[in-house]
């Protein structure tokens, strides 16, 4: 009887996923007809016809990553999870960040495009047809500028002085009510906004200090020694987020010449009548282009260094971060990061030892088995 | 062009959807195939040796040493692209150290230990099992390194040495991962850290050519219907993301001492106490890198036969990028055979 819910169960389970996943199968080739459609048809479709492909297409991306985001917290073969192992799931996954890219790209460029069929464009004026907004927002996904480093971070710091501060009473309630009010904020950290960030920074950090420095002197855990850590550990954020702000703006400053380039080379084109085939081979060109521009920028000695300078100070975070939580855990009986890192580094120490050991054991077999005298 | 901009963006929709599809169907796929057997173990290095129904043509073994960084897998992708088999089959008998996944006891493991430890009772294992004096070593990448500063160290048990997109040369010009790490603190990333993330690395790879990762995901979105090209690309992604941590302080001394400072060509590195003097190997040398590579450029694996001792030495420059010469298949038909007849030549008792 167990055995029939249950296979009645993954039934339910299975028509579930199908249909789920069906709709969307089928909702995507209902669309691309439609798009051949229109494209048959495009000189009498006109921009409004174009405009509600794209947007059809945006809330179509939309929900299908909203999809992807619940597979990969799926096992193979769940609901949510068609697929036959992770690694397919993540071919999957990449794919369509890929495709999310390229028809970021395609929205972006469009309207350039469409405006050369009026004359020539110059590769200045080409800003005017793009969203820069968007072209920001582009660079960002293709370089992968989101929270997983900021938002990482912030989340475990959140959750740690969350903890703390609920062991404060009421001093600690407006930092609780201002960490609490970050959580929104780091989810917007893919916007990287250099300014709200510090702003945000700031306001923390004040909050901070009139709740917590009463304290610092009281606590026992750490005292004196966790006000420098909370205090390095602000600074050190400060610092990164100043850093990353520089490291984009490189970007961004890098994309902008690579994308005037290509401009210069589509306007050289049509002028000699030579213009790209399809879109897949302006893509492909808009793509070398780029690719050179940025290569030469991650060649100079500017970007290394503050590429290096980036790792260093997530490194430091990520070490006084550590630290913090364990002056936290220090009072309670668990065991911390920093006692196993000495277990493991005894164990290796023995095991260096054995090695050795054996090593000279099998020396002697040698020499006896050469030698039986 | 205009005109059919509709047309190909509703191809790459179309595409994804029909990748959908196609994906689903896969189950997980294998790489690393061809029969081995492990033969030897300690932690977490374990020595394999390839299985053949044939005997050997030539007597003196090979121990193939790969890079820590990444899997050897690569080496041996599917049946009909597999340096390894490639190389079985034309007659060589074959040994590989499996550097494995590093432990949190293992981040404490150093170049040392790897070198003159784990990869020298590896060697000694094969030698006594092949009951011969010494053996072929084969390094791969940092492998190649790690190969070179053995023979160095270690005259008598390495008969012949090959290098294939060695870095020996850390400081050349266009190396971009050299400036990128003479930039980085290393001891603050090892000391927070520990191991260090697979995931870092590849990053960092990923970043030498920014626009590849999305450009070969939508040119593979053309060849979705294509069952042999999707697996063949599924199989390198597969190979690309199983990236091990490096162990912390190995890393930490193969960035500062190498990558940093430039020890190995400058004749100041030190193993233990020994200098490693490059000019101290003087067996036979086989130096192969790859003209379009872009993680170790030429310049920066050409320098070797120059440092070492050796009187017998070939440097072989191949078509292809730092994986393409495994993979590519020009590299099916030249590579391993070429190899092969280079060691049958000194394949001698002396």
């Amino acid at each position: 009887m167990i055995l029939i819910v249950a296979a009645a169960k993954n039934g339910y389970h299975m028509a579930q996923q199908e249909s789920v996943f069906d709709a969307w199968y089928k909702t995507t080739n209902n669309m691309v007809d439609g798009w051949k459609t229109m494209a048959n048809g495009w000189k009498d479709g006109g921009d409004a016809g174009w405009e509600n492909m794209q947007q059809t297409q945006k809330q179509w991306m939309q929900g299908y990553q909203s999809m992807m985001e619940n597979m990969t917290s799926g096992k193979p073969g769940s609901t949510f999870n068609p697929f036959g192992s992770d690694q397919m799931r993540d071919a999957f996954s990449n794919m369509l960040k890929s495709v999310d890219i390229y028809t970021r790209f395609f929205e972006l460029w469009q309207p350039v495009l469409r405006q050369m069929e009026n004359g020539p464009l110059d590769h200045k004026n080409m800003w005017k047809f793009i969203d820069q907004e968007a072209f920001k927002s582009f660079v960002d996904k293709l370089f992968g500028i989101d929270e997983s480093i900021m938002k990482g971070f912030y989340d475990q710091y959140t959750k740690a002085m969350s903890t703390w501060i609920s062991t404060m009473g009421e001093n600690g309630k407006n930092f609780g009510h201002m960490a609490g009010n970050g959580v929104p904020f780091f989810n917007g950290m893919s916007q990287m906004n250099p300014e709200g960030m510090l702003n945000f920074y700031s306001s923390l950090f004040q909050t901070a200090q009139k709740s917590f420095m009463p304290y610092f002197g009281q606590m026992s855990t750490g005292s004196a020694a966790a006000k420098e850590s909370f205090t390095k550990l602000a600074e050190l954020w400060n610092d990164y987020t100043t850093k990353m702000s520089q490291m984009q703006a490189l970007l961004y400053k890098t994309s902008v010449s690579a994308w005037e380039k290509v401009m210069q080379s589509v306007a050289e084109k049509s002028l000699e009548g030579e213009s790209d085939k399809n879109f897949d081979a302006f893509y492909n060109e808009w793509a070398t282009i780029n690719e050179k521009e940025f290569v030469a920028l991650f060649n100079t000695e500017e970007y290394a260094a503050l590429q290096g300078e980036l790792l260093k100070l997530h490194a430091e975070m990520r070490r006084l971060h550590e630290k913090q939580i364990e002056s936290f855990l220090e009072p309670y009986p668990v065991v911390l990061k920093s006692q196993l890192d000495e277990v493991h580094k005894t164990n290796h120490e023995l095991r260096a030892r054995i090695s050795e050991l054996e090593r000279i054991v099998s020396e002697m077999l040698r020499e006896k088995k050469s030698d039986p005298e | 062009m205009d005109e059919v901009m509709p047309h190909a963006f509703a191809t790459v929709t179309s595409k994804l959807a029909q990748s959908y599809e196609a994906l689903k169907t896969i189950e997980a796929l294998d790489v690393g195939n061809t029969p081995k057997k492990m033969v030897w173990k300690k932690d977490n290095v374990a020595l394999y040796h390839y299985e053949c129904d044939s005997p050997a043509l030539l007597k003196t073994p090979v121990l193939l040493v790969y890079a820590q960084v990444n899997r050897h897998d690569m080496l041996d992708i599917q049946a009909d692209r597999s340096f390894i088999r490639n190389l079985q089959s034309a007659g060589l008998d074959l040994y590989l150290i499996d550097w494995g996944y590093p432990s949190k006891e293992d981040r404490f493991n150093t170049m040392e230990e790897y070198i003159c430890g784990y990869l020298n009772d590896a060697v000694d294992f094969v030698r006594h099992e092949s009951n011969q004096k010494s053996i072929s070593m084969m390094g791969v990448c940092q492998g190649g390194t790690f190969s070179v500063i053995y023979s160095a160290l270690h005259i008598g048990k390495i008969k012949n040495l090959i290098t294939l997109v060695t870095p020996i040369d850390f400081h050349t010009k266009d190396d971009m991962l050299s400036l990128w790490a003479r930039h980085l603190d290393v001891d603050s990333l090892v000391d927070s850290y520990g191991n260090i993330s697979g995931q870092l690395l590849n990053t960092g790879f990923e970043m030498l050519k920014p626009l590849l990762k999305t450009s070969k995901y939508i040119n593979m979105l053309s060849a979705v219907d294509k069952q042999a090209q999707l697996l063949n690309f599924l199989r390198m992604e597969k190979w690309i993301a199983d990236s091990p941590s490096q162990p912390g302080e190995c890393f930490r001394k193969f960035m500062k001492d190498l990558y940093q400072q430039n020890k190995l060509v400058k004749g100041t590195l030190k193993i233990g106490a020994r200098i490693v003097n490059l000019s101290e190997i003087t067996v036979p040398l086989l130096n192969i890198y790859a003209e379009q590579d872009h993680l170790v450029p030429p310049d920066a694996s050409i320098p070797l036969n120059e440092l070492v001792g050796s009187k017998d030495k070939c440097l072989t420059r191949f078509e292809g990028g730092h994986i393409g010469v495994f993979v590519g298949s020009r590299s099916q038909k030249e590579l391993a055979p070429g190899i092969v007849s280079w060691l049958k030549q000194r394949d001698t008792d002396v």
